[in-house]
């Protein structure tokens, strides 16, 4: 192996192996992370914020009108909403249709009967606020702004493990 | 004129990587990087979606892009004799008004061809029974360098059967290097099939249940989605197309663009994101037409979501014959998007080459176009530290990249779009502020041919 070659290996190793985070912790959308502040439109218009929630355990789900996954989650998730709205829990609906696609969200809402708040993210800030890989995510965020579980993908929210999770975080306000 | 400070060989490589690995990008800025967003395209409400294409004969580039003005989003098109500088007035492409559904991942995609300026293109068809709707897959062509265009046609062959309209969309298109044209594109018609068969062992009557079949998903079956690549073929640079589609392949991830290049032997290869199982989501690699083969997986990400990645593979093969692609991953360790080639007589891809990847990458895209020398450029979404802003990497012909800089001012930009004209290159992509779109055109200077 040439000097070359070695120099390539070794920064191969340094710059990738170590992932360029040499005496910092780099934020990951992960538990124990802060979850970030993000502030987005609900389908009436109006801004909704995640500070402005802070003292609530929020989950927050991250979806598209064209995402089959998403759909088949969004039963569990109102489910949620109805069993826990009372005790802490802000069930928050982040929809990142592109464009002008808010009448077609409304609609989609309506039609499966989703009563919990739905946001819409057409710029996807809220997704790349959160680092998401695809839809649907969803983030168990804490009354205290940290974020307590990811799931990626889909998910059963009414799974006897989701809503001991939910209840162990709500016990904790 | 070519202007920088190029590097060549392995010392760049290891002086870029060493870099890289102090300050997570590769930082050499060898490349001239200028905004040159036509002044035409502020006349619209809104635009976004562009595609572009390089004519093989003169050069000329051509480009594409969907415009919204009053509600009413259209499909136009302009070409450039001076590399991206100045365009003509832009044309309409679609005859019939609003016939145009703007879609980044499903977007329009324009191809030349000697004498030939080709545009595929989805809209959106009433089908109140479909839970997703419906697309057509549109097509029509120009033979006067886009001054005028053909009134359109649907290209898919399954329109008078008993189903409702059905899913047509997230199409690769190309050039096929004579006088060939092929589109392919991600098929709802066999997940119909299923759905019915679904349905008849429930005891609903076939025809009854083809009116709605959506209905009928198995939605604890993860693989209930899954779509199948269809292609439409034209021998004559689309003055006739095949009667029949052909199909291609099934068990595709069903929001993930098909990526499809010609190659020098006149074949077409393609690339797309594949189901395997439990979920796993790879890009996979063939030439199009080879249905006895099996695709070769670009790389064993092993990425298993479930859910959409909404991200398809980037594809070129440049004269040599070489394939470049370009995916991103979720897999644990390797997330972000990562460059990969195989040569013209490979029957693998090469290692793969972090393009921008991290521990917290969200999903990203990305186009590539294979460089005279063996080299490829990229242009991406993310960088490596996962920040939204678009960014070139030049690869060079070892495989390794060389440069990495950013475009400057170019927060929130997606779905990159690149052509290589002469020795330079244009950039196009869509951003999005408060909902509303616009696409934005950089030239690359110095772009190593």
């Amino acid at each position: 192996m040439s000097i070359v070659r070695r120099a390539v290996a070794l920064a191969l190793v340094v710059g990738l192996g170590l992932g360029c985070t040499a005496g910092e912790e780099v934020w990951r959308p992960l538990p124990g992370f802060a979850a970030p502040d993000f502030a987005a439109p609900d389908l009436s218009g109006s801004m909704a914020s995640l500070s402005e929630l802070h003292g609530r355990v929020v989950l927050l789900n991250v979806w598209a009108t064209w995402c089959v996954p998403c759909l088949r989650e969004m039963p569990g998730l109102q489910d949620l909403h109805e069993a826990y709205e009372g005790r802490g829990l802000e069930v928050l609906g982040v929809s990142v249709d592109r464009g002008s696609a808010r009448d077609r969200i409304v609609s989609f809402v309506g039609e499966h009967g989703i009563r919990y708040r739905v946001l819409h993210d057409p710029d996807e800030d809220v997704a790349m606020a959160f680092r998401t890989i695809g839809v649907p995510e969803t983030f168990l965020i804490g009354g205290d702004g940290t974020i307590v579980h990811r799931w990626i993908g889909e998910f059963d929210p009414m799974s006897p493990e989701v809503r001991a999770l939910i209840e162990s975080t709500l016990s904790d306000l | 004129m070519r202007t920088g400070t190029r590097r060549s060989g392995l010392g760049a490589t290891a002086l870029a990587l060493l870099a890289g690995a102090a300050g997570c990008d590769a930082p050499t800025a060898s490349l001239e990087i200028s905004e040159v967003t036509p002044s035409m395209l502020a006349g619209f409400a809104q635009t976004a979606d562009p595609s572009l294409a390089v004519d093989p004969v003169d050069g000329t580039l051509l480009m594409s892009w969907v415009a919204e003005s009053e509600g009413e989003w259209d499909l136009y098109a302009a070409r450039s004799s001076d590399g991206g500088m100045t365009f003509s007035p832009p044309v309409r492409v679609n005859d019939a008004p609003g016939d145009v559904h703007p879609h980044a991942e499903g977007s329009p995609r324009l191809v030349a061809a000697p004498g030939v300026a080709a545009l595929f293109w989805n809209n959106q068809v009433a089908a109140p029974t479909r839970v997703w709707g419906a697309t057509d897959l549109r097509f029509a062509r120009s033979t006067d360098g886009g001054a005028t265009w053909t009134p359109a046609l649907t290209l898919q062959d399954d329109t008078t059967g008993v189903f409702p309209p059905g899913e047509n969309t997230f199409h690769g298109a190309t050039w096929g290097g004579d006088s060939t044209l092929v589109v392919a594109w991600l098929d709802g018609r066999e997940r119909d099939e299923r759905h019915v068969a679904l349905a008849e062992v429930a005891g609903v009557p076939r025809d009854s249940a083809a009116l709605a079949p959506d209905q009928f998903a198995d939605l604890d079956d993860p693989r209930d989605g899954d779509a199948t690549i269809f292609a439409a073929v034209s021998h004559d640079l689309g003055d006739t197309w095949e009667h029949t589609n052909r199909r291609v392949q099934g068990g595709v991830c069903p929001c993930c663009r098909v990526g499809l290049a010609g190659t020098p032997s006149g074949d077409v290869v393609a690339t797309w994101r594949q189901h395997f199982d439990t979920n796993i989501r790879d890009p996979a690699f063939r030439s199009l037409f080879a249905t006895d083969e099996e695709p070769v997986r670009v790389h064993a990400d092993n990425w298993s979501f479930p859910g959409c990645p909404h991200a398809g593979p980037a594809l070129d093969v440049d004269a040599e014959g070489t394939a470049h692609v370009v995916w991103y991953t979720g897999a644990d360790g390797r997330m972000g998007l990562h460059y990969a080639r195989k040569k013209v007589d490979a029957s693998a891809f090469e290692a793969p080459v972090p393009i921008a990847a991290g521990e917290a990458m969200p999903v990203s895209f990305a186009a590539v176009e294979g460089l005279r020398g063996g080299g490829a450029l990229v242009a991406h979404n993310v960088d490596s530290t996962g920040r939204r802003t678009m960014m070139v990497t030049r690869v060079d012909a070892s495989g390794a990249v060389v440069s990495t800089q950013e475009v400057t001012g170019s927060l929130g930009g997606t779905h990159p779009q690149l052509a290589l004209t002469g020795e330079d290159a244009v950039l196009a992509w869509t951003e999005s502020d408060g909902g509303l779109q616009s696409v934005r055109v950089f030239r690359i200077s110095g772009v190593d041919r």
